[in-house]
């Protein structure tokens, strides 16, 4: 089993991402932006966090450009799974791979702290067996979630949205909204279900000690999916 | 400015005119910054000794073994001049500075923790727009190099108005025999520069940093350095995989001082000298002058000794990066530091002269006067409630989220406790955990230099301590006036020698630090003086995770207990301050024996595994602590003290605003409270006061009834409420 986790100049989390495999006996491999041939003998692909080329341009504009990311579009179509956090997520978006963009926060600031997230939807086997709610850290300075009426509208006809920030209740609310992502979206899904973007890190509630494992069944779910 | 007995020292030695370029290095290198030549002469008033200090002040980061041969190198800065005039980059650029110190001996860092100062948000917007920009500064900073920014601290005091504070901590860890030193020991090896450009960016900001602050400091700006975090994250990178194979022999951040500083403080350790060519050195502005190149303190750039066989390899590896590098000279073994510039020799000078041959500056010491007023009174107060609600209102006691949200706490995922409780938690990839604190408490400090300097690295102490972890070492950040004022002096030196009685004292060595003169201001022709402000920041271990102490009241009907006297001093107290506008009198003296016997009390309580929670009682006194206490989880406390002593002999606001250094509250299961009793009785000054209780109340019968909600309230807003339109 093949497990890639992307690291750009800037990516910060990519570490994280490997400890939360290793737990579960899978060693992944970094995938450096010019390795875009490594990418087909990979089984998945995670997109980690972090400041890829610095956000200089937008978060995930340049790494968007580079040669691996050129690839996950058939990365994609070949029904390989990709995972991207924060930062990936930003890029999933910036290929288009994933629709809608993220955006400053509303506050205007980057935001660290723990919110609760509910999980939306079943139809990607990523997000099986997940806690009803999930308390899990962001920590993003652009996580807005934004889309137009239209796509806001085909992404819940299509049933695409991951996750919803809650409240402890699951009570999706205004308060519960950090950063001012439209109709509290953290996460979303695309029609096969094979890729998943979402803010939050589920790395980073991947360990007991670090407050919950909630957020490893993610990457449990990915393991099982490669096996089958 | 170098001054009239330097240059003819220069003169002496040299028997000749230096030239602008040595000119340049020795302005550099004889300031206060580089130099320490006000403040060198006290160190040896510092314990520095524990058997498992590997290497002690003098490099980039101290280090400590903390078994398994696993070393943690830890360090402290200020970067207080650069932030008061260009917040955003002064404060992110401290922060680059820091990391790379402790890159310098190979350690990954791992956390951040930062201490900042300044005027009274509630009356100055000057310095919300400070606070603003600082935390963004080291927010963008930290968050896009991945390492968490886990705890500090946040003062704020009208003395910091034009004289605004800011201190970057950095931990990190390494290998033992992976360590790297900052020595050009061997003379043949390669000098290779690697990382950013040099460019004209702060040129001159150590001689900016070694003078005072004025209203003309605006024109100083382009001394103040530009930070490039994204660079910073690759060098880190590519730092890291150049240690793990080996292939450096010495290594030392480009910082204060620039070249001239890096190549002539490894040459001097290592006993040998440097020859170094200005035109391998790519720049980012080609008209630059050689004295330029020498001192410009251009970020993000580190210099490292590579032996000849392993050049190539190196080389591989900054190509491979991308990264930008020149191998600009050789390791020499003639004592000089020679610089050519085309091929036209520009600097050469001894080594030594460099280092460390400046004349020491007579330096004079005088009480100052303020200290002779008296004791302060406690103006009357018509409602308790309310005062209690004004000084969790205080910026200084209520919550800090406001500022560490906007840093990342999580990244590494190694963070227990991350920032906003009294120390913060790392779990190291062996299992320990790491305890770090990051304390000053500057009106004490500014009522009574030696007992307040001595009581804050007691207080960063407790921090540990109540959290369950054994301290080991500390580093410090000595913010302080001009030393050429005798008062300014005065506070520095008696500040040290406090420093240095608490180090033997508890044992504690002192591992590494900066001093931060020159933090006044002549603003119309008023002077202004920062309250002298040591900030300490401190390490401890948690051998044993199921130690760990929660701050925070962990279940309804236990018993909670203060450790340690209450003696009822006011002076110094934030309820005076914030409250009353009241700074003066005599404060709490450091007393050693009780700090011990409160200190021990925690340990074996926790050892027998007695404690729930526990929290020091700080700023803000006992009220605060308790209030802090009940926050987290909405449980309530009842007090019942009519036979206790203290309170019996205090008047009711004593009680509970007191400052009194040496004391804990803590929380014990009623089963337990016997067996706890019996540890301690007899070894430490204690009282059960009260117990939790389901009602989301603080309760003194017949006397005070705390909603724990409207005081929480009070205490989330403290700063927010002038951050947010």
């Amino acid at each position: 089993m093949q497990i890639g986790v992307t690291k750009f100049p800037g990516t910060n989390n990519e570490q994280d991402v490997l400890r939360a495999l290793k737990s579960l006996n899978v060693k992944g491999e970094l995938i450096y932006p010019w390795e875009e041939k490594k990418l087909e003998d990979l089984d998945a692909l995670v997109l980690a966090g972090g400041f890829s080329y610095g956000d200089y341009l937008r978060p995930g504009g340049i790494a968007a450009q580079s040669p691996v990311a050129e690839k996950l579009i058939d990365f994609e179509k070949n029904g390989k799974f990709i995972i991207g956090i924060c930062n990936g997520f930003q890029i999933l978006c910036e290929t288009k791979i994933l629709p809608g963009v993220l955006t400053t926060n509303l506050s205007t600031k980057f935001i660290c702290k723990w919110v609760n997230i509910k999980t939306e939807t079943a139809r990607s086997p990523l997000l099986k067996n997940l806690a009803p709610i999930i308390k899990i850290p962001i920590a993003h300075y652009e996580g807005r979630y934004y889309h137009n009426a239209s796509g806001i509208k085909k992404i819940n006809t299509e049933d695409s949205v991951a996750f919803r920030y809650c409240n402890e209740q699951g009570e999706i609310t205004q308060e519960s909204n950090p950063n001012g992502s439209m109709e509290n979206i953290a996460g979303i899904v695309n029609a096969k279900g094979n890729i998943l973007g979402m803010m939050p890190h589920p790395e980073r509630a991947s360990f007991d000690y670090l407050g919950t494992d909630f957020g490893k069944q993610i990457f449990v779910n990915l393991i099982e999916e490669i096996k089958c | 400015m170098l001054t009239t007995e330097e240059y003819s020292r220069i003169l002496d030695v040299l028997e000749r005119e230096p030239n602008k370029g040595e000119v340049a290095v020795f302005e550099a290198m004889w300031s206060e910054h580089c130099s320490y030549k006000s403040s060198k002469r006290w160190f040896h008033l510092f314990n520095v000794k524990a058997p498992y200090v590997e290497l002690g002040i003098g490099e980039g980061a101290g280090l400590i073994n903390l078994g398994d041969d696993l070393l943690v190198g830890i360090g402290l800065e200020s970067h207080n001049h650069p932030s008061a005039i260009s917040p955003y980059d002064g404060a992110a650029t401290g922060v680059g500075g820091i990391i790379r110190d402790i890159l310098s001996q190979g350690c990954k860092p791992i956390a951040i923790l930062d201490a900042i100062r300044f005027g009274e948000l509630e009356k100055s917007q000057h310095s919300q727009y400070l606070l603003e920009n600082v935390v963004r500064g080291i927010s963008f900073y930290g968050n896009c190099c991945g390492i968490p920014t886990v705890g500090g601290e946040v003062e704020f005091a009208p003395q910091f108005e034009n004289n605004c504070l800011v201190n970057a901590m950095c931990v990190g860890v390494v290998q033992k025999s992976k360590v790297v030193r900052s020595i050009a020991a061997k003379p043949g090896s390669f000098l290779v520069l690697y990382g950013a450009r040099t460019g004209r960016d702060g040129i001159h900001g150590v001689s900016f940093a070694s003078k005072d602050l004025s209203d003309k400091s605006d024109r100083d700006r382009p001394a103040v350095q530009i930070g490039d975090p994204l660079m910073e994250k690759i060098l880190i990178d590519v730092t890291l995989e150049l240690v793990e194979k080996e292939l450096l022999d010495g290594l030392q951040d480009l910082g204060g001082g620039g070249l001239s500083c890096a190549v002539s403080e490894m040459t001097h350790k290592g006993n040998t000298g440097a020859i170094i060519r200005l035109e391998d050195i790519h720049l980012r502005e080609d008209d630059m002058e050689p004295w330029e190149i020498l001192v410009s303190e251009s970020q993000e750039r580190m210099l490292a000794v590579v032996e000849c066989d392993k050049l190539d390899e190196v080389v591989s590896i900054l190509n491979r990066q991308d990264l930008t590098y020149g191998v600009i000279g050789e390791v020499t073994d003639n004592s000089h530091c020679i610089a050519y510039s085309r091929g036209e020799k520009i600097v050469d000078l001894p080594v030594d002269l460099i280092v460390d041959g400046f004349p020491e500056p007579e330096r004079i010491t005088e009480k100052p006067d303020y200290l002779k007023e008296e004791d302060s009174v406690v103006p009357d107060f018509e409602d308790l409630n309310q005062e209690i609600i004004k000084l969790l209102s205080s910026p200084n006691i209520g919550s800090k989220a406001w500022v560490y949200q906007q840093y990342d706490q999580h990244v590494q995922t190694q963070t227990v406790v991350p920032a906003g409780s009294d120390a913060a938690v790392l779990r190291l990839d062996n299992g320990k955990h790491i305890a770090l604190s990051l304390d000053c408490n500057s009106f004490m400090v500014y009522l009574d230099p030696y007992n307040g300097t001595a009581n804050s690295a007691a207080e960063a102490m407790r921090n540990l301590i109540a959290t369950g972890a054994k301290p080991l070492a500390f580093v410090d950040c000595l913010n302080f006036g001009n030393p050429e004022n005798p008062d300014s002096y005065w506070q520095f030196v008696e500040s040290i020698k406090g420093l240095g009685q608490f180090s033997h004292d508890f044992n504690i060595p002192v591992v590494g630090g900066n001093v931060s003169l020159y933090n006044e201001s002549f603003i119309e022709d008023k002077r202004e003086r920062i309250n002298p402000s040591p900030t300490i920041g401190m390490i401890g271990i948690i051998e044993n995770p199921e130690k760990l102490i929660k701050n925070s009241f962990q279940e309804k009907g236990n018993f909670v207990v203060t450790i340690g006297e209450c003696d009822g001093n006011l002076n110094g107290s934030e309820f005076l301050r914030n409250n009353f506008g009241i700074l003066q009198g005599k404060i709490s003296q450091y007393d050693k024996q009780k700090e011990v016997s409160s200190r021990k009390a925690i340990e074996n309580l926790n050892q027998s595994g007695y404690i729930k929670s526990c929290h020091d009682v700080s700023n803000g006194g006992l009220i605060t602590a308790l209030a802090e206490m009940t926050f987290e989880n909405e449980i309530g406390v009842k007090l019942d003290l009519l036979e206790n002593d203290s309170f019996i002999k205090l008047k009711l606001e004593e009680f509970l605003f007191a400052e009194t250094p040496s004391r804990y509250v803590i929380e014990i299961h009623s089963e337990h409270i016997e067996s706890a009793t019996k540890i301690i009785e007899g070894k430490v000054s204690f009282n059960i006061i009260g117990k939790t209780n389901s009602q989301p109340k603080i309760e003194i019968e017949n006397f005070l009834i705390l909603e724990i909600k409207q005081l929480k309230n009070a205490w989330n807003k403290a700063i927010s409420q002038y951050m947010e339109d």
